[in-house]
């Protein structure tokens, strides 16, 4: 189905989308987020995607979500509760702006993609509607 | 009283179709039939053509195996375009017989 | 009469019967979109109508209703809002040319039946 290949292309990229925003709503949501000094600190989520092509169908899919790697920052806050001996506590690996900034793109894809959904579905109703009067 | 002498026989009547189809359709040759030459035999081979073609990708549409809606759409408009162009035609060509016939009485 | 049971119309309203079927349950998949367990079902009649029109004699179209594979999920659910919303979408577009294509049909008959 020559046309309906575009509106499965595009729904799976609504689905990319959403998984995206779903988390970047969890990293945003812990972005204060402070656990005891010796347990891992909160990683943000990042949303691997990836490119499917299986003859007539073709589209983005999400092939894994892993957490951010690295060291986190340590800061020096007494009055955490969670903070060990020393006053020192482990910040979550949450970047507020680039998170922020990630959701912007993560919904104009989403509404981008719907967009396309529609399209597609008016050029179908247009070629119905030939020699009708 | 002298006998009536016989009544001579009408001209054998043409099939239609003979009327109609001097030479192809619209053609120059032909100027015998009151219709100006439509060949009728020809116009419903292709009507046909045109309906057979418009129901095979309708199947194909039922099956979902019809990649381009188009194809159909037009195919669909063609048939039914046809169909009432050679059902006009035989309209005009009845009522001009039809006047014809009219006239020789 | 042969102009209103031969095999395309027959065809034609079988899909319009599948397609009407794969809407209620796509529908019925959406109001499940949250609920536990629930496993998103799948309508196919397209295979069963192929071979139907592939084998001369006549031969009646199932549809087959399914569950869709499963993926991995927090709660069990298997429903993708859209996937079903694509199905949805195509279901409904494929209903509106099947609907077009029974109107040709009708069209010209009536044509031909009433010279105008």
């Amino acid at each position: 189905m020559g046309m309906f290949s575009a509106l499965d292309s595009s729904a799976s990229g609504t689905k990319v989308s959403r998984i995206w925003l779903d988390a970047i709503s969890d990293n945003v949501a812990n972005v204060n987020t402070t656990r005891p000094f010796e347990e891992e600190p909160f990683r943000a989520r990042l949303v691997i995607a990836q490119a499917y092509e299986n003859g007539d169908n073709r589209g983005a899919m999400v092939t894994g979500i892993t957490r951010r790697e690295g060291e986190p920052e340590v800061t020096f806050d007494p009055t955490n509760p969670y903070a060990n001996e020393a006053g020192y506590v482990k910040r979550p690996m949450v970047d507020l702006s680039e998170e922020m900034t990630n959701m912007l793109i993560a919904q104009r894809s989403y509404q981008a993609n719907l967009s396309v959904m529609d399209r597609v579905r008016d050029a179908y109703k247009a070629a119905l509607s030939i020699g009708v009067k | 009283m002298t006998p009536v002498s016989p009544i001579s026989a009408f001209g054998s009547i043409q099939p239609i179709t003979d009327t109609f189809s001097a030479g192809s359709a619209g053609g120059v040759g032909g100027a015998k039939g009151v219709t100006g030459g439509i060949n009728f035999s020809d116009a419903l081979a292709k009507v046909q053509d045109s309906l057979d073609s418009a129901d095979q990708l309708s199947q194909q549409l039922a099956t979902g195996q019809l990649t381009d809606v188009h194809d159909f759409t037009v195919a669909a408009n063609k048939a039914q375009l046809a169909v009432q162009l050679t059902v006009q035609l035989r309209n005009q060509a009845l009522s001009a017989f039809q006047e014809i016939m009219r006239m020789q009485i | 009469m042969q102009i209103f049971t031969d095999r395309t119309m027959a065809a034609l309203q079988a899909s319009l019967t599948g397609e009407a079927q794969r809407q209620r349950v796509t529908s019925d998949n959406i109001a499940n979109v949250n609920t536990p367990g629930y496993h998103a079902k799948r309508v196919d009649f397209e295979s069963s109508l192929a071979r139907a029109l592939d084998r001369k004699a006549a031969s009646t179209v199932s549809i087959e209703q399914s569950t869709a594979e499963p993926w991995l999920s927090l709660n069990g659910n298997t429903v993708s809002l859209e996937a079903e919303t694509a199905v949805l979408v195509k279901s409904g577009l494929h209903y509106e040319a099947l609907v077009s294509a029974v109107n040709h049909r009708f069209t010209v008959t009536s044509t031909a039946i009433g010279g105008k």
